[in-house]
């Protein structure tokens, strides 16, 4: 056995990948099935406990308010612009570009967990007024979990790319942040409709 | 490390660290005794008790999770068995209501949650890598932290247990009885917390296997090719994907509920009883299937090695398996005929529940015909699989029995649905659990397992389980409903409930034979050589137990049974580093060579999560400020699993301050 | 030389193993065919259509899977052991090309196995739905409906009728007329419980919040045990009930009977049991119609002689067992909600006097 086996060199190939290629990538894609499921069972539960009572909100719970919240809506939709340009700066390897929108995107995390801070006024009922306050409660903080979640994420992804030596594989790590960043934001579609237009409409 | 020493710059190191990569020891750099040493150190725990705590070898994580597994399934027999004590005679006084309830609560929860899920998935994490052809899982600390949060949860449930604040709702915990007003006191809380910590376990062990399989597969190894144990974990892993959040949501609403005045079960104020069992139950089915189906991929395993040919229906097997995974999703409302649902939606889940019959006896039938047309060999693991195959198709048979609602409405709730479903569980999911403790027992430790021994083990449970659980049909259709911890002298049920009580005594001395064995064996057993049973996939390639690495090279597949068709002249994968953790990524169908990525050292990081977590969840039964105070400290675990370390640094390609624009511009294209 | 007599070993021993497994399922047929026929609270004796259709489907699926079961056992079993000594001879080489005709044929062989699964699935959803809708008979508004709310660990009983001074109010034991379909509405006012009374019928949860309705009709006049079938808490094995099909006459004047309040006190005796019944915390909980006792919390007492059993239907209505109870329920069903109740021994009595007076 001392023969010299036919062999695949591999000592050639690149040393990291983006997008589907990359293990962590598939990481990332498990983790928001996860989450997904559990957001999307709460939306289950909502509409199961509307068909408890006979209005929604029940009486006397007014709808929730919609001006903070649709302003906040506005914001993390345009803040995936930021977020896609990010994505795009990482896959070229540019690192001047990246930093400088992990940045804007900073600021738009703290602009949109701010307001959101607001937002939890705009209810108009507490979660343990009754079911209904308990699902839309449970839901915005459920979200709003993630989002503070997402924005530190980001701002210690910043603080290490301003390291001064960036290894490829914080390019990905970034890549990988943007899925996530798009996730919260494309879930919050849902969820706001079922929060702020939900008592107007069933 | 002798940097560290010296005090470079940053400047400095960088320039270290772009001569390093000249310098990089790769696969066939050295003579063969040399680099199995240099990998071995690479891949090896560090040595003493903080290298075992911080160790990131699936290995080593997989074989104590499978050790602390079989702990739970120790506890979870004894609770059972004072179970039976206490029912063997009518008006029994050897535990009061409030223990019994204690007692069979902690045994559903205990063999559920701390042993049935956690040992399958244990299975997965150390086979995985190896019958695919690597060197490691994909995320490694995740691993690491997935015991320690599944460890400290099982601790933290059996603390609270013996102080007699253990649950008694019962295992899947109906409300409004585990409602504030019913439940008051912590009992509750802690089995809700259990929740938390034994489903992240899970989830965290699941999409390591998910990634693992599909992503680190050796060249050659397309899905085709793929051997059944790995398909059977792969499905159960996105059963788990998909259900364990529906039982994290339930006990959320719940925990909410009782700690902060929430009402999504109290129906005064607009809540439900009924949500939380169709979210629990949502769960609770395809959680028997995920339990069910590793114990196929065992079958399979072990059905192919001792017939000695391949496995017939190869493909009918795996349809079948992500069938049952699928199918299994539509059946949780066959829990709840008795509540009243509509009778149109109930016949849905009726047809459903029998329909999932058929891919499960397209899999008996094919193993029967492997079996019929193979040369059965008759070592122990083939002999606890013959043992599936009684028990578990009685088993199944009862299931469809109770698929159909009116015959449900008399039989639920009764002794006959506890014998239906030890049957399935304890025929369909531990004894393919022990044919595979027996089967690659010899692969963990190098010792084979006395035969002599193995068969005693065998028949004992096989009799006991027999003795036990058979009565208990006659004792449900005979009017006896279960959870009760007696019953009247005139019901006539008392002869019965001895003979079960008695045959539970006979199982558990089965088991006794076993830790004997596996203690005896341990340091004595017969060495076992790379492949004591001429079996096919990749584990057998390699010695007993395997290096810390796994394979000296990785190999080229040639086909589905990689060993059994493998030529003499079989190229193998070089070019690896060999001083750092690099490991192959290869294409999701296919499995050719894609990049290389260096996975991470051992870190103490996964047990801080752990810690974490932990004070987070016991902290939550108590107040709610658990959750941002949790939060805090989980962000400071996580800031230091993810933050930069120097030691890793060492084996990551340059940092893009060191490329050229045009070196830049290449990398990151072949990196699209 | 040794590893061959241990194989042949592992065969005897099978097959001995198998035969033991045959006894075993044999006698247990016998004992379900014997024993489960005599069987009070039984779901293979049935007493009413309802039970009864069920008890056939049990039956007719018995029979098929254990024919099942044995096929499938005699194919595993021939699959391990024919031909042995022949294909121990071939060696140990994996077979990794198999044959391709033998292949097809086991293809064919197990089409055919699994079109018999499906034909036989089938089978037995038609028979379900069947079964089912045998059970669902259109209601007949003028059917005997009957309230039943799901205590902690008693059931409360309330014959509707029209007007309300018509209501029949009562606990754990309940008379129905022979013949007759009867709707129970049931509900609970704590946790989950499950009606359940096998002699008659299936069982359907008790569950806070929803009206669930059950009906059925017993056949044969007796008296059925039920128990609950949700568990409910610590007296859950302890939460029996009692149906007592009657001819209709009978439960006409038995109803009558009900509708009565409670009998007045015929001498000293049960006018001292009286005075003690409603100076202790009785009345807290317990009813006793035409006194001053109208407490909602636990069983309707007005005319609690007229019971076979007590607690639920757990102990004999006897002044022995009575006595006990009153005095500390908590030896008997630790955990009820009924707190003991310190009596003297001459209150005592002349309190059993007075409820035994209460027909």
């Amino acid at each position: 056995m001392k023969k010299r086996r036919a062999a695949i060199d591999v000592s050639g190939l690149p040393d990291f990948a983006f997008g589907a290629r990359a293990l962590t990538w598939w990481g990332v894609w498990g983790f928001l099935c996860i989450e997904s499921t559990m957001l999307v069972l709460c939306f289950v539960s909502y509409f199961y406990l509307r068909t408890r009572v006979l209005e929604w909100p029940p009486a006397p719970v007014m709808p929730p308010k919609i001006f903070i919240p649709t302003i906040n809506l506005v914001v993390l939709l345009v803040s995936v612009i930021p977020m896609y340009l990010l994505g795009q700066a990482a896959r070229r390897l540019d690192k001047r570009k990246l930093i400088f929108w992990t940045i804007v995107c900073d600021v738009f995390g703290l602009a949109f967990v701010t307001i959101r801070a607001f937002e939890f006024g705009s209810l108009n009922v507490s979660w343990d007024t009754n079911a209904y306050g308990s699902i839309i409660w449970t839901i915005i903080v459920i979200h709003t979990f993630h989002l503070v979640s997402e924005v530190i994420e980001t701002i210690v992804t910043t603080i290490i790319l301003l390291r001064g030596h960036t290894e490829p594989k914080y390019f990905v790590d970034s890549t990988d942040n943007a899925l996530y960043w798009y996730f919260i934001i494309g879930i919050w579609i849902p969820c706001y409709v079922l929060i702020y237009l939900g008592p107007r409409f069933l | 490390m002798k940097e560290e020493e010296q005090g470079l710059t940053t400047k400095e190191k960088d320039e270290n660290a772009a001569r390093r990569g000249e310098q990089a020891l790769r696969e066939g750099d050295l003579p063969e005794e040399e680099e199995r040493r240099l990998l071995e150190k690479t891949w090896g725990d560090k040595p003493g008790f903080w290298g075992w705590v911080t160790s990131t070898n699936h290995k080593s994580i997989g074989k104590r999770f499978i050790i602390t597994a079989f702990v739970f399934f120790a506890l979870g027999g004894i609770l059972a068995a004072l179970m039976r004590i206490q029912l063997a005679r009518p008006e029994n006084t050897f535990l009061g209501p409030d223990a019994y309830n204690q007692i069979f609560t902690m045994h559903g929860t205990t063999m559920m949650f701390l042993f049935a899920i956690p040992v399958m998935e244990a299975f997965g994490i150390y086979l995985v890598p190896l019958m695919v052809g690597t060197r490691n899982v994909a995320f490694p600390r995740l691993a690491s932290f997935s015991y320690w949060i599944y460890l400290f949860g099982g601790i933290t449930l059996y603390t609270f247990f013996i102080l007699n604040i253990g649950p008694d709702m019962g295992w899947f915990s109906y409300v409004p009885l585990a409602g504030p007003e019913f439940s008051p006191g912590k009992r509750v809380d802690i089995w809700s917390q259990l929740i938390n910590f034994t489903e992240i376990s899970a989830l965290c062990a699941s999409i390591e296997i998910i990634t693992t399989a599909f992503k680190m597969r050796a060249p050659g190894l397309s899905l085709n090719r793929v051997p059944i144990f790995v398909w059977a974990m792969v499905i159960m892993s996105f059963m788990v994907t998909f259900a364990m959040p529906a039982v994290m949501t339930s006990s959320l609403f719940l925990t909410l509920d009782r700690l902060v005045g929430t009402h999504f079960y109290n129906q005064a104020e607009g809540g439900d009883p009924l949500l939380w069992q169709h979210l629990f139950w949502f769960f609770g089915h395809p959680e028997v299937y995920i339990v069910f189906i590793p114990a196929l991929g065992y079958v399979s395993s072990i059905i192919q090695t001792f017939s000695r040919r391949r496995v017939f229906g190869y493909t009918a097997l795996v349809l079948s398996m992500i069938a049952t995974g699928f199918i299994g999703f539509g059946l949780w409302v066959h829990h709840m005929f008795a509540t009243g649902l509509p009778q149109l939606g109930s016949s849905f889940f009726t047809a459903a529940s029998m329909m999932i019959a058929i891919p499960s006896g397209i899999q008996i039938f094919c193993w029967i015909a492997t079996l019929w047309s193979g040369r059965p060999r008759f070592k122990t693991p083939l002999i606890f699989i013959i043992g599936f195959f009684f028990i578990f198709v009685l088993g199944g048979l009862t299931g469809i029995m109770q698929a159909s609602v009116p015959l449900d409405l008399q039989v639920h709730d009764t002794f006959f649905v506890v014998a239906h479903f030890h049957y399935v569980l304890i025929g369909g999911s531990v004894f393919p659990l022990f044919a595979a403790f027996h089967y690659w027992f010899p692969k963990f430790t190098g010792r084979m397992l006395s035969e002599s021994l193995g068969k005693l083990t065998f028949w004992l449970m096989f009799i006991g389980f027999n003795i036990t659980f058979f009565p208990m049909h006659q004792l449900g259709l005979q009017g006896m409903p279960r959870r009760v911890y007696t019953y009247l002298p005139q019901m006539g049920w008392g002869n019965l409930n001895l003979i079960a009580s008695a045959g539970a005594f006979v199982l558990t001395l089965g088991v006794l034979v076993f830790v004997v064995n596996v203690l005896k064996s341990r340091r004595g057993g017969a060495i076992a050589g790379d492949n004591p049973w001429g079996a096919d996939t990749l584990e057998w390639g390699v010695s007993s137990p395997p290096p810390s690495y796994n394979f000296f090279r990785l190999p080229v597949v040639q086909g589905r049974e990689a060993l059994w068709v493998r030529t003499e002249d079989a190229p193998v994968v070089e070019g690896l580093r060999t001083d750092c953790r690099e490991i192959l990524v290869t294409k999701t169908l296919d499995a050719e060579p894609d990049h290389k990525l260096t996975l991470p050292h051992s870190a103490p990081w996964p047990l801080m999560m752990g810690l974490a977590a932990t004070a987070t969840f016991i902290s939550s039964c108590f107040t709610p400020w658990a959750l941002p105070g949790g939060m805090v400290l989980a962000a400071i675990a996580l800031i230091g699993w993810g933050w930069p370390k120097k030691k890793d640094e060492v084996c990551e390609p340059p940092p893009v301050e060191e490329m050229s624009d045009e070196e830049r511009k290449r990398e990151a294209a072949r990196a699209q | 030389m040794k590893k061959v007599s241990s194989e042949q070993l592992a065969v005897s021993s099978e097959r001995k193993a198998v035969k033991r497994l045959c006894c075993l399922l044999l006698t247990a047929h016998c004992l379900l065919l014997t024993s489960g026929c005599r069987g009070e609270q039984s779901v293979l004796n049935p007493a009413g259509p309802q039970a009864g259709h069920v008890s056939r489907l049990w039956w007719l699926m018995f029979y098929v899977e254990a024919g099942v079961f044995l096929l499938v056992c005699i194919a595993v079993l021939l699959a391990i052991f024919r031909r042995r000594r022949e294909r121990k001879k071939s060696g140990d080489e994996p077979d990794t090309s198999p044959d391709p005709q033998r292949e097809q044929r086991m293809t064919r062989v197990i089409m055919g196995a699994v079109g018999m699964t499906l034909v036989i699935l089938f089978v037995f959803l038609i028979a379900s739905f069947t079964t089912g809708r045998g059970l669902y008979s259109p209601s007949d508004s003028q059917a005997l409906s009957i309230k039943i709310t799901g205590h902690q660990w008693w059931w409360d009983v309330e014959y509707d009728a029209v007007p309300a001074s018509n209501i029949v109010h009562t606990a754990n034991e309940i008379h129905i007329p022979v013949g007759q379909l009867v709707k129970f509405r049931l509900t609970a006012d704590d946790v989950i419980h499950s009606f359940w009374v096998p002699n008659l019928s299936g069982k359907k949860d008790l569950i806070p919040g929803h009206e669930i309705i059950l009906e059925f009709q017993a056949n044969s006049p007796g008296e059925f045990r039920g128990q609950c079938a949700e568990f409910c808490g610590y007296q859950h094995a302890h939460m029996g009930l009692t149906i007592i099909a009657e001819p209709p006459d009978k439960f006409y004047e038995w109803m009558n009977g009900q509708r009565t309040p409670a009998a007045q006190p015929a001498n000293e005796s049960e006018q001292r049991g009286q005075q003690v019944f409603l100076n202790s915390p009785c009345i807290m909980c317990h009813t006793i119609r035409g006194t001053d006792a109208g407490g909602r919390l636990a069983p309707e007492l007005t005319h609690l002689a007229s019971r076979k059993t007590i607690a639920a239907s757990t102990l004999p209505n006897t002044r022995g067992h009575l006595g006990g109870w009153i005095i500390n329920s908590q030896e008997i069903k630790p955990g009820n909600h009924m707190p003991p109740v310190p009596l003297s021994s001459e209150e005592l009595q002349a309190l059993l006097d007075y409820l035994g007076s209460l027909k």
